[in-house]
This record gives C-alpha cells, structure tokens and sequence, in this order.
C-alpha cells in the first residue's frame, strides 16, 4: 500500500493472470524471483560499495529506496493504474525500478548504463527473451545521464513497440520511472544517526541533508506537495558542494528547479489521463528540537504561469531545423524571396 | 573471336582494384562537394548513374593512392557498406512486425553488419605495424573497454580468446569474425520465426548505433593506427533496406555525431521514407545534404559530356585502344555532311527568313530536325537516320553514365563477333545505331513488348503500367510529329502541367520517373505565380520515337485532362496531334478533329 | 528420375490410391490437367489453393469443377499471392488441419507461383507430412504466351519487388561477397532486372540441357540470353541443369555453388517449375543458400500457356530438416 493507502502497483501485478503475459508465461513468479535475488545480492550492498567506490557516501539506494520509487509510480498512476498501464507494463517497470541504480555497485559514473554488467555478475534470470530485458535495462537507463552531451533519454525511445505479442510504451514508462525517482529522494534515503555520524563525507553531506528535510511528497491530483523541514541551525550552515559552500535552502531551491525541469519534460510522455500540472513546496524551519512553533515557513508553487518567456534566438529556440532550411539558413522572409527568385530565373 | 577484353563491360565497383579505381575514376566531386566533407549526406540516382563508383573510390586504399599519401594523412577513413538486395532485408523480418522487437531487432542487425564492414575496411588499409604495438592495444581494446561495452549491452558470453602475438591483421579478423558470428544469432533467429506466426524469445546480443557503435569506432579510432578524421559510412543502395531498417538509418543520421561518423547514403530513388523509428522526420539541409544526381546532369550537359568522354578515354587508353572517344565512336559522315549542308542554307537564308535571334539559333534548332524531315519521304530500302557518334550516344544516355556504357559494351560485342579475330579499334556507325535502338526498344517494357496498343481500352480496369506506356507512346509520337512540323520550335522532349486536378495523371508520370522513363523538374507556370511540374522524357526513348536526341529545351504545357485522354487511346491522341494545333489538344481535350484553327 | 507420360495417361503413373492431393488453381490453363484425370474414387482429399483475386474467371471456374466432382473431399484455401507470410500460414494451417492418414500425397505443381511453391515445399519439410511418400506431377506447356509469334512472346512484365523467399533466407555472411545463381527461362526481361538488382560479384547464369529440355524454343532462347549477358558483365559462369528432372537440377545447382566456395550463394529461379523444385531440394541440403523471387508487375493472363500433351511424375524426396 502507498500513502493513500490503494493497492500499489505491486499488489495490482499480483493480481493479474497468465494470459495477461506473453505466451501465458508465470511473469508473477519471475517478478518475485528477481525481486529476491535483487533484495538479497545486491540491493543491500549498492550504497556502501558505491561508497566505496567514488569516497563519498551515497544516499540510500538500497531496497527502501527500490520501494520508495514503486510507491511514487503507485501515487502518480492512482487508484487504477491498469487504466494507463497493461500488467505485462507493470511487470516491465517493476523490473526497471530494480534495477535502475544497481550500476552504481561499480560507481556512480554512468551507473544507469552499467546495471546490466551488475545484475549479470549474479545470474538473475530476466527471462529467456533478451529483447525484453534489453527493453527493462533501457528503461532503467533513460532515468538519468546523457546519452553525449544529450539528455533526452526518453525521446529515444519508442513511444510504442511490440515485445513478444504484447504493446508496449517504454517512453512512458522510461518517464514514470524517471519522474518517481526524482520524487523520491526523501527522508527514507537516510537517517538521522547517519548525518549525526562523522562517516559522512563534507561533499556528501548535503545530498542527505537535502533528503532528510523532504518529509513528505504527497501527489493529489494533478498536484505534487513536498513538504520540507529543517532546523534553524541548519538553516543557518552552509554545506560543501562542487568546492562551494551551499546553504540548504538554497539546495532545496535548486532541487527544486530540477524537479520543475523534470516535471515539464517527463509528463510530456504522460497519456492525457496522467497530469501533474504544479509542484508545491512547503519549507518550515522549527527549533533546534522540532517541537516549537515554526520560526519561518516558505510556500511556494512552481507551475506553468503568465506567458512564456520570449526567447532570444526566437522561433530557431523551439524550431532548429529552421536554423539550417532549405530555402535559407536561417529562413527569413528575405531567404525565401531569394530562394523564389533563384528558382523562376 | 578474340582475347580482346572489353573496355566496357560491367564490373560492381568494390571488385575493382584500387589501381584501376583511381585510373579510371573521373574525379566528380566538383559537382559534388558536400560528398566528402564531414556530415551526413544523401546521394540520390538512377542506378547506373556512377554512385557506387564514387564511394569506391572514397575508401582508404584508393585515395592513399590519389593522394599518395599513408594512411594516416588522408582526410577522411571511407568505410563501405554495400546493400544488396535481399541480403539483410530478409522476409523473415516481417514476422516482427507488430509483434516482436521489430525495432531493436533491426537496428542490432544493422550496427552487426556496418561493424563488420568497418573492421574489413580496416583489413583493406593493410596498416603496417612493424613493433607490433598496434596490435597490441588493440587486443587491450578488446579483452577490455569492448568487452565490457559487450556488458553493458546484456551480453555476458565470453569473446574468443586471441593469443598474444597474434598480428594485427588476425586481430582485426577476429573482430570481424565476432560481429559475423553475431549477424548470425539474428539470421538463425530470424528463420526460426519463418512459418510461425507466435513470437519467440530472441537469445542474443542487441546493440545500437549509439551506446554501442559510435563507441566503437570512436575508440578504435583512438588507438592509434587510424587517421584521426572522422568516419564516412558509405551506405550504398540503401533502397534496399525495408522500411523498418531505412528508418532505423534515418535515426542515425538524425544524430550529430558526424564528427565521429559521417553517413554517405546512395539511394535509386526509391528511398521508403525520411521518418525515424521515432516518427521524427529528417529533412535537409538540417539533418543532412542531399545531391541529386540526374538534376546536376540535366542542367548542366556540358559537364556530363565531358565526363563521359574522360571516362571513355581512360577506358581505351587502359585496355590499349589508340584513339579518343570521338574517334572510336565515330559520326555517320554521310549524315553529318548532310547535315552541315542544310546548316548552311539555313545560315545563308537567315538574314531574310531566319526565325531565332542568331543564325546559329536556326542552326541548332532547325538542321537535324530538317534533315530527319527530308528522310520521311523516302522507301524502306532508303536512307534512314542514324544514331551515331560520339555525342549522340553520350545525349542518348541520358545523363546515366551506365546506360552509356552499356550500349558500348554490346556494341564492342557485336564489333568483335563481325570482325572475325580482328582487334576492335571503332565501332561502326551501323553497328551504333541497331544497338541504341534495340536498347531503347528493350527501355520501353521489356524484351517482347509489342508497340502497337489496344484502341479500345476504356478507363476501367487500366493499370498505371498500362497507362505509362500509353503515355509514352503518345508523347512520343506527338514530339515527333512537332520535330518534322514547320513549328518555331521543334526540339520538343518535355510537358509542363497546367494543373493536377487528375491526380492519376501525376502518379503515371511519378511511375515513369521511379522507371526512368522521365526526369522531373519544374518551371514557371503560364500565369506566372508559380511552378508546374516537368516531365522530361528520357532521351533514351529518342531512337524509338526518331527524336533528336541531342537537344531538350523544348517544351509543351498540358492540362491533365488532355494527357489523361493520351494514356486512354494514344494512337488517336496522335491522329489528331497530326492534324490540329498541338498547343490546342494539349490545353483543350475537348477538341475534335478538324474544328477550328489548324496549324 | 522424372517419368514423362501423356496428360491423359498420367493417372497410371501416379499412385493408385492418393490420401492428399495438393494443388494450385490459377488463370493457366493447366490447372485442370492433372486432377480431371483422376476418379473421385482413388483420392481421399484435395486442398486447393487459390489467390481469388489473381486467379482470373479460370481459376475459380476450376475450383468450382473439382468441388463438384470430388466433393466434400475439396477443401479450398484462399491466400494472397502478394502477402508471403499469409502465404505461408494457410499453407501451414491447411496441412497441419489434414487429419487424415496420409501414406501417399501428390502435389501438381504446375499452377502454383514459384514463391508459393517453394514454400510450400518447405512447410511439407518440417510438418508431419515429411514421412509421407510424396509424388510430383508436372504438365507441360504446349505453348507460352499464346497467340503471339515469337517475337511477341510474354509471360510477364517488369518487376516490382525483388525479395527472399520465406523458409530459404539462407545463411549469408557480411564478410563475404555475392554470387547469383539465375536458372533463366523465357523471362529474360526479369532476369536481367533480377541481375541489375543485385549486381553480384560472381554471376551464373543456368542453361537448360538441350537433353533435358521441356522445348527447344526455351533452349534457344536460354542461349541467347546467355550470349547476350557475357558482353555486359565481366564475370559471368554459365552450367547446365536439368529442366525435367529435379533431382539433376538440384545436382547441377549444389556442384555449381561448391565450385565456388566462399560466396553467399543466392538463386533466382526462373524456369521451369519441375527445376524450381530442384532449386528448393538444393537450398535444404545447402542451407546457406538463399532463394530470391522477383514478383512481376504484371502477368500475360489472357495467355498465359496452353496445356502441352505431357506430364512429368518423379518422386518428391524432400530431405529431413536440418
């Protein structure tokens, strides 16, 4: 069950029957079995082998986390996620949401590309169609890094394929994932004992500050409320990030902005049915011991408001191929005049 | 008969030694100068048209030979891809369609396939490696970055071992044998799938332009025994791709990653579609540049004579034929005298009589035309024009250096089989003519196709060829009839649309491009707020219609509904074209014989 | 061995008793040859095939005539000649639905398209056909292209599409270059686009055995086009296969590929449908070989053939899948 307390996407898979999947295979049962395998190899070791690997000390990617992402999905599908997905999708998302952050067993560097080498170590049987676990890993890997210097992931994509009889929407369910994780990065990814800890690194220590403040995201409707608190002492610190020193609200702030980033580009890829129209931010700073009133609270909502911005480089922002045209470089009104005149000579 | 080989005769490009590539190679890249430079490009022709030629002669081998340079100075490493009909676009593959992976699949297919023709292309520069330390970091190559790109691909089996002296050359086999040995997996697949219609689970590598081949060429690249330039992928005949592969392509090319790798695509005009598999549509100049080759020849004829007269000479002069292309195809002086003498009269009259704002305007317009007029009179046993020369052949083709060469080869044939042992050292003016006009017979539908037509085929039940051909036989006998009229302009090879409102009309004549029966173009319509589309026969036709072939300038506006009544019943079309202003018939079908304005 | 016997005798070279008759009807008039011969009585069941919108008035007027005739013994499948996947699923579906015992099968395959023939002979490889005794039947043409002289002769026009037959893709491999195998027959038109197409590296060009041949007319004119070809290509072989007899084909065709190792080896057959079957027994024993088929734009229906006065029979060995 999620926060609303509706059957997750799990319970919604277990429900489903044989014929649901291809050739009336047991996609349940090999669900759980990747799911165990997952949970007791690897699951458990990504964060401090990650650790171990990069120095610093990663946020929770372990099995609470794996959750978290599910129960995000759950909460922007809503009550009837058959409605938007077929169980065979579920199947192929809950798969994809395993193993999104594995690759990081070998370092945060282009972990989403590297899950495949770190689920193959420990034989999990994805089935015996590599098309399909190729489709799961490809999903995986479209939550974030870029592709070069590009980062549409999703758009590469298709937005409807065919795997084993079945119809498929991986830009879909690429952007669920994509959009859940970044919904995720709550509370759950770490622990008060661990930022109290001395085994926090100073480059590290500001992700899970940020993650401990995000006490609650809730999705209702076409709205996601995150709740954020923190001390007034934390209010007041700055934080090591990128060689800088950071204050926390100003990383939420930032955070914030990615999120709006990806809300924009990630519901793009939403059937009409899914709209996730607004992000409000609630940020209370209390006492030392959270127990008295508020000292500060900061609301603010980040939507699509007032008209677009204009931007500089005009129609060639939205349009590039206008920018290099057959009929001029960039195409103008004169460039087409031009174009007109060389041809009825 | 003799040893005597033929200069002419058809060799596919990529059996051609690099020697004799750049020997006979005219180098074309003035006319097309996005060719080789970085940057995906399409290369649109008929086939015949020199494409492959061309690409061949982009490849390492050949242009550290033009340029006398090692490999690692050339400016560009040329990497062939040829597709050949059937070979990668395999029936099977449409079992996947809608059920099966059809994407992923393809796209696998391909990248196994251009990887082997990357590392044979590398086989092909025989790279020296005398320390051996290419070998060497190639084999680190692949014992470790490839083998974990193979990883993070899904695919865990392990690579053959490759001992540690191994050459260079036997490491570049063995990745060749690899990426062969995944082409495999795919084929084997795919004829599993052959009578079943179930989807069945695929056990087997997938890779992708992006996350796996660029990476590889990229890397390779780096190791040191490439030129650091980018990558041309010369992709050949790509209308042999199916529609999935050819959109799978059109993704690629879609990327801007021609820094890395530049694709060349070659098509015959029958390219499926510019959409990606990701419904994007490519489009040029912003995804690409696109060189259509039979447009660059058609207006500019000067430049294909000349080219085909450097290739004929190249090719007399290796096969050790003495004399210039002209010599070696030469005029039917009788008829070319004849010639001169009405070009004279006609320059003598001009002062007083002369229609065109130079004597030598008459000339050009008048001479041969009146001169094929003056044989019409004649008996069977009479003189009859001759197609021959030099430029007359070179007009004939059309702008296609293959059919050029091909009308060559037979006629060497021919020369070799009347000479009784004796070396060919011209073809005989005779011999010319009966072979472009067997061939242009041959053009118009095939071997035993019959010239006459149905009169009575109504408009049901008429297929497009059939209505092609009608077309044809129309028109042609109507740009007769102009040629040996007493009209300002006789040089008539082209109709322009006055309008589409049939659109049967311009799928007929879009079959008879796709044929190469007409080129498109397009011009000013009348009223003069636009263009109209342009149909230019083939000259090809010209021996079968007694056309002059040696000019195209002319042309005749004509409203669909005029043509549509040529494609019903040609033969009368052509009766009244004999007897009413042309102009009239073409713009106003409704028109019956002897009413109003004659000529 | 082919045995060959007059159209209206070849019932005495068939067996007595046929569990399944397998055939094609289409516009050539050869359709009806074989099975009017034959009594109700001997054949226990008949599948016909028929591409309804290809067939002409002919080919439904012949189905109509064998179910009259045979009765509730016809099943009647129709599939679409353009569509080779339907091809093959009604081809699958119709035999796997043959509940029959079926000790003895014959299969005319005069009427069938080569496409369609071919895959039908790979789908009795590999159904539970492929223990069955198997007999060929083939008759002959009289006439092609009838009513024209020779000059005017045409089977088909232009070429539409070149593709793989499904069941013979082969194994072809991108390390090695091509060698196209054409058993040219009357068409010449569509051999030489089937050549232009593929431009292979190696080209051989198949002759029908004047021995071996079904008429001289096809002899000549396989000469010609033979003649014709080795002034335009630089590398042209040339063997000779039997018209006839499918198993000297498939002898000739399998001795001329193993001359030439080291070539994806694709064959275009183009003669006669007797040598078509040989083309398929070869490309079963050398799976790597491929089978390419070019699908003609338009076909000389009106006359198309005349039934000749004899018919072949042999022996349909079809190898066991590899």
């Amino acid at each position: 069950m999620n926060a609303t307390n509706q059957p997750s996407i799990l319970e919604h898979l277990t429900r489903c029957g044989k014929d649901d999947f291809p050739n009336g295979s047991d996609y349940i049962a090999r669900y759980k079995a990747i799911e165990t395998s997952l949970n007791e190899n690897i699951h458990p070791f990504v964060t401090p082998a990650a650790s171990s690997v990069d120095g610093g000390y990663l946020t929770g990617h372990g099995i609470s986390h794996i959750q978290t992402v599910m129960a995000r999905v759950s909460d922007l599908l809503g009550s009837s996620p058959l409605d938007s997905l077929s169980c065979y999708e579920l199947y192929l998302l809950l798969a994809a949401i395993h193993v999104h952050d594995v690759g990081n067993i070998q370092g945060r560097k282009n972990h989403e590309s590297a899950a495949a080498d770190a689920v193959n170590k420990y034989d999990i049987i994805f089935g015996t169609d590599d098309v399909e676990k190729r489709l799961i890993f490809r999903i995986a890997d479209a939550h974030t890094g870029r592709r070069g210097s590009d980062k549409d992931k999703v758009s590469k994509l298709q937005e409807t394929d065919h795997v084993l009889g079945k119809t498929v929407h991986p830009r879909f369910m690429a952007a669920l994932l994509r959009f859940a994780d970044e919904l995720a990065d709550d509370r759950s990814r770490t622990s008060k004992t661990l930022l109290d800890s001395a085994a926090l690194t100073k480059d590290s220590e500001i992700y899970h500050r940020y993650c401990y403040a995000l006490h609650s995201v809730v999705v209702s409707g076409d709205t996601v409320r995150l709740s954020f608190d923190m001390t007034s002492g934390d209010a007041g610190k700055t934080f090591q990030k990128d060689g800088k020193d950071i204050y926390l609200l100003d990383e939420i702030c930032d955070r914030m902005m990615k999120m709006h980033s990806e809300r924009i580009y990630c519901v793009r890829f939403f059937p009409p049915t899914i709209r996730i129209d607004r992000i409000d931010v609630s940020i209370t700073v209390y006492g030392p011991h959270y127990i008295d009133d508020p000292l500060a609270v900061i609301n603010f909502r980040m939507e699509e408001a007032g008209y677009p911005p204009e931007s500089s480089r005009g129609i060639f922002e939205i349009c590039p191929q206008l920018e290099n045209h057959l009929y001029g470089s960039p195409l103008t009104g004169k460039s087409l005049k031009d174009y007109l005149d060389r041809n009825s000579q | 008969m003799t040893d005597q080989l033929n200069p002419f005769a058809v060799q596919t490009p990529e059996d051609i030694p690099a020697a004799d590539v750049v020997s006979l190679f005219v180098d074309v890249f003035s006319d097309y100068h996005n060719i080789p430079k970085p940057g995906h490009t399409f290369l649109n022709g008929p086939r015949g048209s020199g494409k492959s030629m061309m690409f061949r002669y982009l490849e390492p081998d050949c242009q550290q030979l033009r340029l006398s340079k090692p490999l690692s100075e050339i400016p560009f490493f040329g990497v062939y891809v040829p597709i050949k009909n059937t070979e990668i676009k395999l029936t099977e593959f449409n079992r996947l369609t809608n059920r099966h992976a059809e994407v992923v699949l393809s796209e696998h297919f391909l990248v196994t396939f251009v990887a082997v023709k990357f590392f044979t292309s590398l086989l092909k520069a025989q790279i020296t490696d005398t320390k051996g330390d290419y070998a060497k970091s190639l084999r680190e190559y692949y014992n470790g970055k490839f083998a974990q790109l193979l990883r993070w691909n899904g695919w865990t089996e392990a690579l053959p071992d490759i001992p540690s002296m191994a050459e260079l050359v036997d490491i570049i086999n063995a990745f060749r044998d690899v990426f062969s040995g995944y082409y495999s997996i795919v084929t084997s697949y795919l004829r599993s799938l052959a009578f079943t219609d179930t989807p069945l689970p695929y056990r087997g590598p997938l890779f992708g332009y992006l996350d796996f081949m660029l990476p590889v060429i990229q890397e390779v690249r780096s190791l040191g025994f490439m030129p650091s330039v980018p990558v041309f992928l010369l992709i050949d005949d790509a209308d042999n791709l199916n529609l999935t592969q050819t959109r799978i392509l059109n993704g690629w090319v879609s990327t801007r990653t021609s820094d890395v790798a530049s694709i060349k695509i070659s098509t015959q005009m029958t390219y499926k579609t510019y959409l990606t598999a990701t419904s994007q549509a490519i489009s040029s100049p912003h995804d690409f540049n696109e060189v259509n080759i039979s447009a660059v020849y058609t207006s500019a004829k000067d430049k294909y004579i000349s080219r085909v007269e450097q290739i004929v000479n190249r090719r007399l002069e290796k096969y050790g034929i003495e004399g210039t292309a002209q010599q070696f195809f030469p005029e039917y002086v009788k008829q070319e005298d004849a010639i001169r003498k009405i070009s004279e009269e006609i320059r003598s009259k001009w002062p007083e009589e002369g229609r065109g704002y130079r004597a030598s305007d008459d000339v050009t317009r008048y001479a041969r035309p009146d001169y094929m007029k003056s044989l019409l009179g004649s008996s069977k046993s009479g003189p009859s024009y001759r197609y021959a020369g030099f430029e007359q052949l070179v007009h004939i083709s059309s702008g296609i250096i293959r059919y050029f060469l091909e009308a060559a080869s037979l006629m060497f044939g021919e020369m070799r089989s009347q000479n009784d042992g004796a070396l060919v050292k011209h073809i005989d003016t005779g011999v010319q003519d009966k072979i472009v006009r067997e061939q242009a017979k041959q053009f118009f539908f095939g071997e035993f196709d019959k010239l006459e037509c149905d009169e009575n085929v109504g408009e049901e039940g008429v297929s497009h060829v059939k209505r092609l051909r009608n077309l044809i036989l129309a028109l042609g006998g109507m740009f007769h009839s102009i040629l040996i009229s007493d009209l300002a302009e006789r040089r008539v090879f082209s109709i322009a649309l006055t309008d589409e409102t049939d659109e049967e009309v311009v799928k007929v004549f879009k079959l008879g491009v796709r044929y190469g029966y007409f080129h498109e173009s397009s011009i000013g319509n009348k009223e003069g707020t636009g263009r109209a589309r342009l149909f230019i026969l083939s000259r090809r036709l010209a021996p079968l219609f007694n056309l002059d072939p040696t000019s195209f300038a002319g042309y005749k506006f004509a409203t669909t509904a005029a043509l549509k009544k040529a494609m019903d019943n040609p033969q009368k079309f052509n009766r009244q074209v004999g007897h009413e202003s042309t102009d009239e018939i073409l713009e106003d079908p409704q028109m019956t014989l002897f009413d109003g304005a004659g000529r | 061995m082919s045995e060959k016997v007059l159209v209206k005798e070849v019932g005495s070279a068939l067996p007595s008793h046929i569990d399944l008759f397998i055939c094609a009807a289409s516009y050539d008039s050869r359709t009806l040859s074989i099975v009017s011969t034959l009594a109700p009585l001997i054949v226990n069941k008949i599948i016909v095939f028929i591409d309804p919108g290809n067939s002409g008035a002919f080919g439904v007027d012949a189905v109509r005539y064998m179910s009259e005739r045979f009765g509730e013994k016809v099943t009647v499948v129709e599939f679409d000649l353009a569509n080779p996947l339907d091809i093959a699923d009604k081809i699958v579906k119709a035999i796997s639905n043959v509940q029959e015992a079926t000790g003895e099968v014959v299969v005319d395959i005069t009427t069938f398209t080569q496409e369609a023939l071919l895959i039908l002979l790979r789908v009795l490889q590999i159904s539970t056909l492929s223990g069955a005794n198997t007999t060929g039947a083939y008759t002959g043409a009289g006439d092609y292209s009838v009513g024209l002289n020779a000059e005017g002769k045409w089977l088909t026009k232009g070429v539409l599409e070149i593709r793989s037959v499904l069941g013979f893709a082969g194994e072809s491999k991108p390390t090695q270059k091509q060698h196209l195998i054409v058993l040219a027959g009357y068409e010449v038109e569509r051999a030489e686009k089937t050549i232009d197409a593929y431009e292979p590296a190696l080209l051989s060009i198949g002759l029908g055995d004047p021995n071996e041949s079904i008429s001289k007319s096809l002899f000549d004119v396989n000469k010609w086009f033979h003649g014709k070809l080795i002034e335009r290509y630089r590398e042209v072989k040339h063997f000779v296969f039997s018209c006839e007899d499918s198993t000297h084909t498939k002898d000739a065709i399998l001795k001329q590929v193993q001359d030439y190792p080291g070539y994806n080896v694709q064959i275009a057959p183009m003669n006669t449908k007797i040598s078509t079957v040989g083309v398929a027994l070869a490309a079963m024993e050398d799976t790597a070989i491929q089978i390419c088929y070019a699908l003609p734009a338009e076909y000389n229906r009106e006359g198309y053939t005349s039934p000749g006065d004899f018919a072949y029979v042999f022996k349909l060995q079809i190898p066991k899948e590899k």
